[in-house]
């Protein structure tokens, strides 16, 4: 395929398209901040990038949601353009009018179906497509993408057993898994949870991280443990409410403790409440959702980055942290102890799960009592940058996606003759 | 660029807010069009933003001919027939003959040109389009669709384009739909 052609129809070798049901967006600027960062990471290599972000409108069910389709059909062809993104890549937003209620299944439907309109009726151009999330993003892109195309799909959805627990959108995950050419899930835990729910499929799926940007390190080394951070979700599964009782305990014995709560959630008025009902209402600070820049800085002016979830796929903050130079005092949630193996003690601080503040509160004391000298942050920094950095990361993903870089080179007229399942990619 | 936010389901506020805000800091002109002013008490727009609220445009929206007849040619005529230090006795003349004769006419007659409701909104929003040079109008929530396709050809006459978003204000169609 000659690239004049691949200007008409179809793309040339290395273009790649990116379809995902989030990407940080005026509404939320945080949401997807892990499909930016791919894009981020991979873009350099590619030919061109193409990020297409199938982003739910939602409606109330009824005759409005029905009027506001036929409009939006209708305007679609005028009013739908591109815009740019991170790395050179191109973004294209494709509002889908969205009612709740609907199975994780019947919204991949919508999204692959609205996608489909935003194309008017022809497949995505690339040849290589990374679809984020298993339905919404990975359906989406199979059914969008042209008939040789190779289809990536990356899994990271915290939710994965609410999509499985939906009959029809287990059915659908299933065809998915199928019919894509290569699966990733960005932890091991995910992989696993996958694998037992499809057992005849497990050969098809590998895990990659999601990657994590490890240039910009904090100005001045962290000196002593007293600004704590937390980013995230404010959540149960997060364990906000006992960080919070954590760190007024601690604060009774130091009262040069504070701590930033980023994030928003249903637990949002609760904590700031149970704060002021601890004492520690001033040395609180509560920042509302952040962008993932504003993170970024967060982290590099903060002392400690605590994170108490329940329960996490992967836990990016963590790995964020530690490549502002943040020590971390985290729980053994699922994907921490994966991320950080072999590093703990020098990032921080790992502690179990347990249904009480005190646990957190003594892995704070142990980890303050061996700060500075029982900790490596620059070592913990260089073997997390080879295992989640932009370069790392992005080189497997080219492997997956490119396999035959010569060949696609040299000879596009080939291109065509490439089976549907790439021959690769597992 | 000029740029008019249609947000009458006040649904991603957010969005507005942000989008609207970096118009002005790019020295254009935002305005939005909002259905009422409550759904922005706790999310207020950024300064220089302005809100116009349809239903008080469509409210106050008169026909050319009869906001001359009606208003301004007598308005004129007082003004020349009661000039210098008698303007205070026209002005007082103009608001009885308005609040007397001219409203009451104009009541009867907008039973008539009311009638069509759709045709009133376009009209107000072309006003608006041309008085402010708009160039693009951004769809701003799923709840604005549907005026902003019935209005899809005022846009295009008042020299607009609609969008999703500004951000996507220089941009290209997507693939598949830039052959025509």
């Amino acid at each position: 395929m000659t690239p004049t052609r691949a200007a008409g129809r179809y793309a040339a070798g290395r273009d790649v398209a990116v379809v995902a049901p989030w990407y940080p967006n005026p509404v939320q600027e945080w949401a997807g901040a892990f499909v930016q960062a791919m894009v981020e990471a991979t873009a350099p290599g590619c030919d061109s990038v193409t990020v297409y972000h199938t982003e739910a409108w939602w409606l109330r069910p009824g005759p409005e949601y029905a009027a506001a389709c036929a409009a939006h059909r209708r305007l679609l062809p005028v009013a739908l353009r591109d815009e740019p993104a991170v790395a050179g890549a191109r973004l294209v937003r494709v509002p889908v009018p969205a009612v709740p209620g609907r199975t994780f299944a019947e919204q991949a439907r919508e999204h692959a179906s609205w996608l489909r309109e935003a194309l008017g009726g022809e497949p995505i151009p690339a040849r290589v497509v990374h679809a984020h999330v298993g339905l919404r993003g990975g359906w989406t892109a199979l059914e969008n993408a042209r008939p040789d195309a190779r289809v990536f799909v990356t899994e990271h959805a915290s939710y994965l057993d609410q999509v499985l627990a939906q009959p029809d959108s287990r059915d659908m995950y299933e065809q998915v898994l199928h019919r894509c050419t290569g699966f990733f899930a960005v932890t091991d835990v995910l992989r696993d949870r996958l694998a037992e729910a499809f057992p005849a499929l497990a050969h098809k799926i590998e895990t990659i991280s999601n990657p994590v940007s490890f240039e910009s390190p904090r100005p001045r080394p962290v000196t002593g443990l007293r600004r704590w951070l937390y980013v995230g979700t404010l959540v149960e599964r997060k364990g906000v409410d006992l960080l919070l009782e954590a760190f007024a305990e601690c604060r009774a014995e130091d009262p040069g403790l504070t701590l930033s709560i980023a994030g928003s959630g249903e637990l949002a008025g609760r904590l700031a409440e149970r704060a002021a009902g601890l004492g520690v209402g001033r040395a609180v600070s509560f920042l509302g959702a952040v962008a993932p820049d504003e993170a970024a800085r967060l982290m590099r002016e903060h002392d400690l980055l605590v994170h108490a979830a329940r329960w996490e796929t992967f836990g990016v903050t963590i790995v964020e942290a530690v490549a502002a130079g943040l020590p971390v005092l985290v729980t053994r949630c699922g994907g921490p102890e994966r991320t950080l193996a072999g590093i703990e003690s020098a990032a921080g601080e790992m502690i179990d799960v347990a249904e009480d503040a005190a646990s957190i509160a003594a892995g704070y004391r142990r980890l303050r009592d061996r700060f500075p000298d029982g900790l490596d942050l620059a070592k913990a920094r260089e073997v997390l940058d080879g295992r989640f950095g932009y370069r790392v990361v992005a080189d497997v993903h080219h492997r997956y996606w490119f396999p035959e870089p010569a060949a696609v080179g040299a000879d596009d007229s080939a291109d065509d003759d490439v089976p549907p399942d790439g021959g690769s990619g597992t | 660029m000029n740029v008019l936010f249609v947000a009458l389901g006040a649904s991603r506020r957010p969005a507005v807010i942000r989008e609207s805000a970096r118009v002005v800091a790019e020295r254009g002109d935002a305005a939005v069009l909002i259905r009422g002013a409550s759904a922005w008490t706790g999310d207020p727009l950024p300064d220089g933003v302005d809100a116009i609220e349809l239903p008080a445009l469509e409210r106050r929206y008169r026909p050319a001919a009869i906001r001359l007849l009606l208003y301004r040619i007598p308005r004129l005529l007082l003004h020349v027939l009661l000039p210098g230090p008698l303007r205070g006795i026209g002005d007082r003349v103009d608001a009885g003959y308005r609040r007397r004769v001219a409203n009451r006419v104009d009541d009867r007659l907008a039973r008539r040109y009311r009638r069509d409701r759709a045709a009133v909104r376009r009209r107000v929003i072309e006003r608006e389009l041309r008085t402010r040079s708009v160039g693009l109008v951004v769809v701003a929530d799923p709840q604005s669709l549907v005026t902003v396709a019935e209005l899809a050809d005022v846009i295009a006459g008042a020299g607009a384009r609609p969008a999703y978003s500004i951000a996507s204000a220089a941009g290209r169609p997507p693939a598949g739909r830039t052959r025509g």
